[in-house]
């Protein structure tokens, strides 16, 4: 999927997305991570590089999502036949939250008493969660409701670097950076990196 | 209730008569046959052939509602005449669902539907009027109100109390006494409102001279439930206020002494049968409080305002007492007759005439129409047309000590003994906290059972029905007396019979204790099916930003106990090289309450660890599937799974072959049909060829034969 991950403010600077490459097949990858830099489009120059990590997984077009922080900042997917879409983008280092979504009938101001926040660490794959849209459609936009959540799927954001840019899930450390604390991915790299106990 | 008193009476046996012509009953040659047949998963598990009956107040007319070949269907049968009428045939694939049946006087029938493909109006009310007695006719109409009715007003002709819901929210929450044309039309200008609302009240009831007197109110913030009456001043006031998660508290009726009956268990540790002053809002003398188990049901005749029973499920089943000598001699009577647990499921308002429904672990039911007068029984049908063609599987209740000398109850579901395989699945129930296993017809330990394995489920702490103390024992206890309390009862059983093979498998909580069981025990279980589980602990806490709310952090911290670092330590994610046995993972992709997730990061740790796993991943399904199709798929890959891990041969069975065939082209259709799984179509290959060789194989063996 390709998305366009744009500043807000011009005195921002538009933040390139990262295309997924090719993905390998399951036989294909490997479970250790000293194997696991296969050819990817990421440069060698990617090494210490801050980005953040999220999919969009909904049925429903999704016209834009916007994030707020220090640096504002919205992108506008393109017309997709994948449920689910990974966004992967350089960003600098801070800390964001989500704030609207549009979808096709509506522009949904995501609720202050939830935490859409996430903080964006430097030299680190930063994972923040799936966004969940899902769209009630009540005839017409006056009965329409979206319900929207981010959630914590880590073991698919792992399977997708891993699928799609092995070598940056090698060399820049995905970590869970979405709402309350979790300490999946850390402890998959420490089994990657220890071997794998049936061997 | 002196049983000394009624043991010295005898009572002969009800007669037993059949409604309809005997078209149903088993021939003796198919009687003979039988014996070695497997009953087909899609016979087995599919929606029932008679899911409600209810009676007319008069007691001559039965409303009945059913499926035919998974199509619902609704009819009136004229018990007098012994006619049968149907009224609504649903066409295939309309995928419309039964939710309730109600008459509202001896002419009209109140339905109410659930169509699956009706995105917009997925729920729908019917009417049935009696328009023509002899012939039986009708005159079918859709109700557009939405709402639900409080009293059917039996006094007074034509009226009933109906609650409206006009948008959403009970705010826009209507009570109106109507008559039936109003209902009908949508339209309630000229009916007598109900004016004394509760304030954001629900679940509205009336009393035995059918006043609305009851009504209920839910504080979100504090996740309680108060429960209010209406006094003779027509104020609104409190009675009782509780959090349902830890106490349960439901009024029953106002007794001929103007108490109220209520089901409580506040204060005391079994569920148990209570006065309560109103007046002074105490709780006053228990009226039933049995020494072992909450009781689940009180039967209390409104009119009359009389208690008549209580329940309880003892050993599993479900037994009940009667306050009143004459019931408790019916009841000898009917459980003479039947010899299998019963229930009354539907009564005239004198109880003269009542619809039985009979029971037990190799039964999903029989349905008869029971007359006490003429002490005589119908047969009106049963549950399921499956019952008689094919051997089912009998229940053994099982009480085993446990370390801290409580009593374990348990249940060991025995396969017919010529299909048997010697094998032992352990199925730990879901919750874990008050949930239990019972000693009624289970479908899916049936499919077990027919394919040759016997099932053992176990009461552990944390389930229900065996007191506050028993339910609160298992809180906070994931991979902990839990599973002790499952190896104690495994370890009992082994002590009397020895089993080739062991497998644990459940689903949800389950899942996750069938995991844990075969890590605390690695050479005991040789394989493991872990469904809709939960395998990292904290997660549940951290899964979806929408849910990490104050109450709801509360809420899971009742059962799974406080989110720290020490939930690693029962959390299988971050020990899974200590699974030794072959393990298969099936889950859904829209669950939210077992998220995803949890199964996608035990398969990948898994995998990382070169362990044997296999993972099932239905796009459709939640916490469970909605549609049969998912589940024969799952069900017959796991009946295959474990014999591939065990290297088992094909069921027993005169039809084995035949069955597994089928089964065979079940999994490898749900590889490709995307209302399944789909997308799998190398999967689907292997399993396509695997039919194709039994097949052939099939028809060398029949040469052979010949």
């Amino acid at each position: 999927m390709a998305v366009c991950l744009t500043a807000i403010f011009s005195c921002a600077s538009t933040i390139k997305p990262i295309p997924a490459a090719k993905p390998i097949k399951p036989e294909q990858q490997k479970t250790t991570l000293a194997s696991q830099a296969a050819p990817d489009n990421m440069t060698d120059n990617s090494v210490g590089k801050t980005y953040l990590l999220f999919a969009i997984d909904s049925d429903d077009l999704v016209k834009e999502v916007s994030i707020s922080g220090w640096r504002s900042l919205s992108f506008e997917p393109e017309y997709n036949e994948q449920k689910i879409s990974y966004v992967l983008a350089e960003i600098k280092p801070g800390d964001y939250e989500f704030s609207t979504i549009e979808t096709g009938l509506l522009n949904n101001h995501l609720d202050d008493e939830i935490d859409w926040s996430f903080t964006i660490e430097q030299g680190k794959v930063n994972y923040v969660g799936h966004l969940e849209i899902n769209q009630e459609l009540l005839g017409g936009a006056y009965f329409s409701h979206s319900k929207i959540e981010l959630v914590n799927k880590s073991s698919f954001a792992i399977e997708y670097l891993q699928a799609h840019h092995p070598a940056l899930f090698t060399h820049n450390p995905l970590t869970y950076q979405g709402p309350g604390q979790d300490d999946f991915i850390g402890y998959y790299y420490f089994l990657l990196l220890n071997g794998a106990s049936h061997e | 209730m002196n049983k000394s008193f009624l043991a010295k009476f005898s009572f002969a046996s009800l007669i037993v008569v059949f409604l309809f012509n005997c078209a149903f009953l088993v021939k003796a040659n198919d009687q003979q046959s039988k014996i070695d047949r497997l009953i087909p998963i899609k016979r087995l598990l599919n929606s029932p052939k008679i899911s409600q009956v209810k009676l007319n107040p008069q007691g001559n007319y039965i409303a009945m509602a059913g499926y035919t070949s998974g199509r619902f269907n609704f009819s009136l049968v004229d018990m007098e005449q012994a006619t049968f009428t149907e009224v609504i045939n649903a066409k295939k694939g309309e995928n419309i669902f039964l939710k309730t049946v109600q008459w509202i006087d001896d002419k009209h029938v109140l339905l109410e539907t659930y169509n699956k493909n009706n995105y917009l109006k997925k729920h729908n009310k019917w009417l049935v009027s009696i328009t023509n007695q002899q012939p039986l006719q009708h005159k079918l109409t859709r109700i557009n109100s939405p709402g639900y009715v409080i009293d059917t007003l039996p006094n007074e002709p034509n009226k009933l109390l109906y609650s409206v819901y006009k948008g959403k929210g009970s705010a826009k929450q209507r009570i109106y006494k109507t008559d039936i044309d109003a209902l009908i039309r949508n339209n309630f200008k000229n009916q007598e409102k109900f004016d004394e609302k509760l304030s954001q009240g629900y679940r509205y009831k009336t009393d035995h001279q059918h006043q609305i007197r009851f009504a209920a109110t839910y504080d979100e913030d504090q996740s309680t439930v108060s429960h209010w009456y209406l006094d003779k001043k027509n104020d609104w006031q409190k009675y009782f206020e509780h959090d349902p998660s830890e106490v349960e508290f439901s009024p029953v009726g106002f007794l001929p002494n103007g108490k109220l009956a209520v089901i409580t268990n506040a204060d005391v540790e079994f569920v148990s049968l209570f006065e309560f002053d109103v007046e002074q809002v105490a709780l006053g003398k228990v009226l039933y409080q049995h020494p072992r188990y909450d009781i689940t049901g009180v039967e209390y005749n409104k009119n009359s305002a009389v208690l008549k029973s209580v329940s309880f499920i003892e050993n599993g089943e479900w037994q009940t007492e009667y306050f009143a000598f004459k019931n408790e001699q019916i009841n000898q009577l009917l459980q003479q007759t039947f010899e299998q647990q019963y229930r009354v499921v539907s009564s005239t308002p004198d109880d003269k005439v009542q619809i039985i429904k009979t029971f037990s672990a190799s039964d999903s039911g029989k349905y008869y129409y029971f007359e006490q007068a003429k002490k005589r029984a119908k047969f009106i049908g049963n549950r399921d047309d499956f019952i008689d063609n094919y051997p089912l599987a009998e229940i053994e209740s099982l009480s085993v000590s446990g370390k801290e000398g409580h009593v374990i109850e348990a249940l060991l579901t025995k396969p017919p003994p010529q299909f048997d395989n010697n094998t032992l699945l352990v199925m730990p129930h879901g919750g874990p906290i008050g949930v239990r296993n019972v000693k009624n017809f289970n479908a899916e330990s049936q499919y077990f059972s027919s394919r040759g394995y016997s099932v053992l489920q176990v009461n552990f702490r944390g389930s229900k029905g065996f007191g506050k103390g028993y339910k609160d024992s298992g809180r906070g206890q994931f991979g902990k007396v839990i599973e002790e309390d499952i190896s104690t009862v495994v370890e009992s059983v082994l002590q009397n019979r020895h089993f080739s093979n062991i497998c644990a498998i459940g689903a949800s909580y389950g899942g996750y204790s069938s995991v844990m069981l075969a890590i605390k025990h690695p050479d005991l279980y040789q394989c493991v099916i872990a469904r809709f589980g939960v395998f990292d602990l904290p997660l549940i806490f951290n899964d979806r930003n929408t849910m990490m709310t104050g109450d709801v952090i509360e809420e899971i911290e009742k059962v799974v106990g406080e989110n720290n670092k020490q939930l690693n330590q029962v959390s299988p994610v971050y020990f899974a090289d200590k699974l030794k046995a072959p393990i298969l993972i099936t889950a859904g992709v829209k669950d939210t309450r077992a998220s995803f997730e949890h199964s996608n990061r035990m398969k990948l740790v898994l995998e990382a660890n070169k362990a044997d796993v296999e993972h099932l991943y239905y796009p459709h399904s939640a916490h469970g599937h909605s549609k049969y199709l998912e589940v024969w798929h799952e069900l017959a890959y796991i009946d295959d799974f474990i014999r591939r891990k065990l290297n088992l041969p094909l069921p027993k069975g005169n039809n084995a072959k035949h069955i597994k065939q089928n089964e065979l082209e079940l999994i490898a259709d749900g590889f490709i049909n995307d209302n399944i799984i789909g997308k799998l179509p190398e999967q689907a290959k292997l399993f396509n060829a695997r039919a194709q060789a039994l097949k052939k194989s099939n028809k060398t063996a029949n040469l052979t034969e010949k």
